[in-house]
C-alpha cells in the first residue's frame, strides 16, 4: 500500500514546477552570490581609494618618515574598521626618496574584501576574499 | 529525460521564449547602465581625490607671511594675512601630483588643469582687536598671497560598452578643490 503509493508518488508530474525550480535555483543563487560580491569588490576599492587619502593627508603634515608612516597606519586603519561590507585593513605602504619639505610621496592601502557567498567549485568561480590596493600621491608640508 | 523531452516539445512555452529575449534585452540594459553608473562614480571620485591632493600640494609653496593693518568699524586692526604663495612653484607642486595619478588612470583622461581659476573667495583672517578669525573677501589678484590654491581639473571618463543602448562614448567630468594655507603665522603683535 505504501509502496504503491510512494511508486505513484515518485511517477506522477506534480512535481514538474518544483523540479524547474531547484534546477533554476543553482544559477540563479550564483548569479546573487556574483552581484553581491562584485558590489563588495567595488565597495572595497572606493575604501582602498579614500583610506589612502586620508593616510596621504595625515603623512603630509609629519616632518619624519617614521612619524609620517605610524601617522598614515593610523588613519587608515580607523577609516577602514569603520568602512564594514566585510572590509578590512590589510596592509600599507609609504614611498618616497628622502622625507623633505614638498617632496612628493605615494600612501598606498590594500584592504581585504571578505566575500559574503564565496563560491568556488572548481577553482575559477567566486574568491573568498579580494584584496584591491590604491594609493594617493602627495606633497610633503612638515618642515 | 521524456518528461524533460515533453516540456521541451510541448507549445506551453511559447509566451515564456519572449518574455525571456524581453527580460534579457531590460536586463542587459540595466546591467549597462549600472556598470556605467558605477564606473562614472568611481573615476570621479579618484579624479576629485587628485585634486584635493593637488590643491593641498600647491598651498606648501610657501615663500612669507606677513602683517597687514586696516580700518575697520572699531579702527585700526592689524590683520595677519597668513602666507605669501609662490605661484609658479605651488603650480609645479601641484602639477607633481597630477602628473603622478593620471598615470594610474585607465578609463579617465585628464584634459585641461586650471590653478586657481576662480576670484573672490572670501577668507578667514586674524583680528588681533578681537582675537577672533574675520571672514574677508579678497581679490584673485590677493588671492595667491593669501596662501588659498585651487585647482579645476576637467577630464573624460569612458563608458563601458559605448553606444550600446545609448550609452555615451564618454563622460565629460569637471572637479574643483580648494585648500588654504593656514599657519606660518610670523610676526604676531
Amino acid at each position: 500500500m505504501i509502496l504503491r503509493k510512494l511508486r505513484e508518488f515518485l511517477r506522477d508530474e506534480s512535481g514538474n514546477s518544483l523540479v524547474t525550480l531547484v534546477i533554476a535555483c543553482i544559477p540563479m543563487v550564483y548569479i546573487l552570490a556574483m552581484i553581491i560580491s562584485f558590489g563588495q569588490a567595488f565597495y572595497g576599492v572606493q575604501v582602498a581609494m579614500n583610506a589612502s587619502a586620508v593616510g596621504a593627508r595625515a603623512a603630509a603634515l609629519h616632518s619624519s618618515a617614521a612619524s609620517a608612516y605610524t601617522a598614515a597606519s593610523e588613519v587608515a586603519k580607523d577609516y577602514t574598521s569603520r568602512a564594514g561590507m566585510g572590509v578590512s585593513f590589510e596592509a600599507d605602504d609609504l614611498s618616497y626618496s628622502t622625507w623633505s619639505r614638498k617632496e612628493k610621496f605615494e600612501y598606498s592601502v590594500t584592504v581585504k574584501v571578505k566575500t559574503a557567498m564565496p563560491m568556488n567549485p572548481y577553482g575559477n568561480g567566486i574568491r573568498e576574499s579580494f584584496t584591491p590596493t590604491r594609493g594617493c600621491p602627495a606633497i610633503i608640508e612638515g618642515e | 529525460m521524456k518528461l524533460i523531452r515533453e516540456i521541451i516539445e510541448d507549445e506551453t512555452g511559447d509566451g515564456l521564449v519572449v518574455y525571456f529575449m524581453l527580460m534579457s534585452v531590460i536586463s542587459f540594459m540595466m546591467l549597462c547602465l549600472m556598470l556605467n553608473f558605477m564606473n562614472w562614480n568611481s573615476e570621479r571620485n579618484g579624479l576629485q581625490i587628485m585634486a584635493d591632493s593637488a590643491s593641498r600640494a600647491g598651498t606648501v609653496a610657501i615663500s612669507k607671511s606677513y602683517p597687514i593693518r586696516e580700518r575697520n568699524g572699531h579702527g585700526l586692526a592689524d590683520y595677519h594675512v597668513y602666507t605669501e604663495l609662490n605661484q609658479a612653484e605651488a603650480g609645479d607642486l601641484s602639477d607633481l601630483v597630477i602628473d603622478s595619478y593620471t598615470k594610474k588612470l585607465k578609463l579617465a583622461e585628464v584634459t585641461k588643469v586650471e590653478k586657481n581659476p576662480i576670484g573672490g573667495f572670501t577668507v578667514p583672517v586674524w583680528n588681533s582687536k578681537t582675537f577672533q578669525y574675520d571672514e574677508r573677501s579678497i581679490s584673485t589678484q590677493k588671492q595667491y598671497k593669501n596662501g588659498n590654491f585651487s585647482v579645476l581639473v576637467e577630464g573624460k571618463i569612458k563608458s563601458i560598452w559605448p553606444g550600446l543602448l545609448g550609452v555615451k562614448e564618454e563622460l565629460d567630468v569637471e572637479v574643483y578643490s580648494q585648500s588654504a594655507a593656514r599657519g606660518k603665522v610670523t610676526d604676531i603683535k
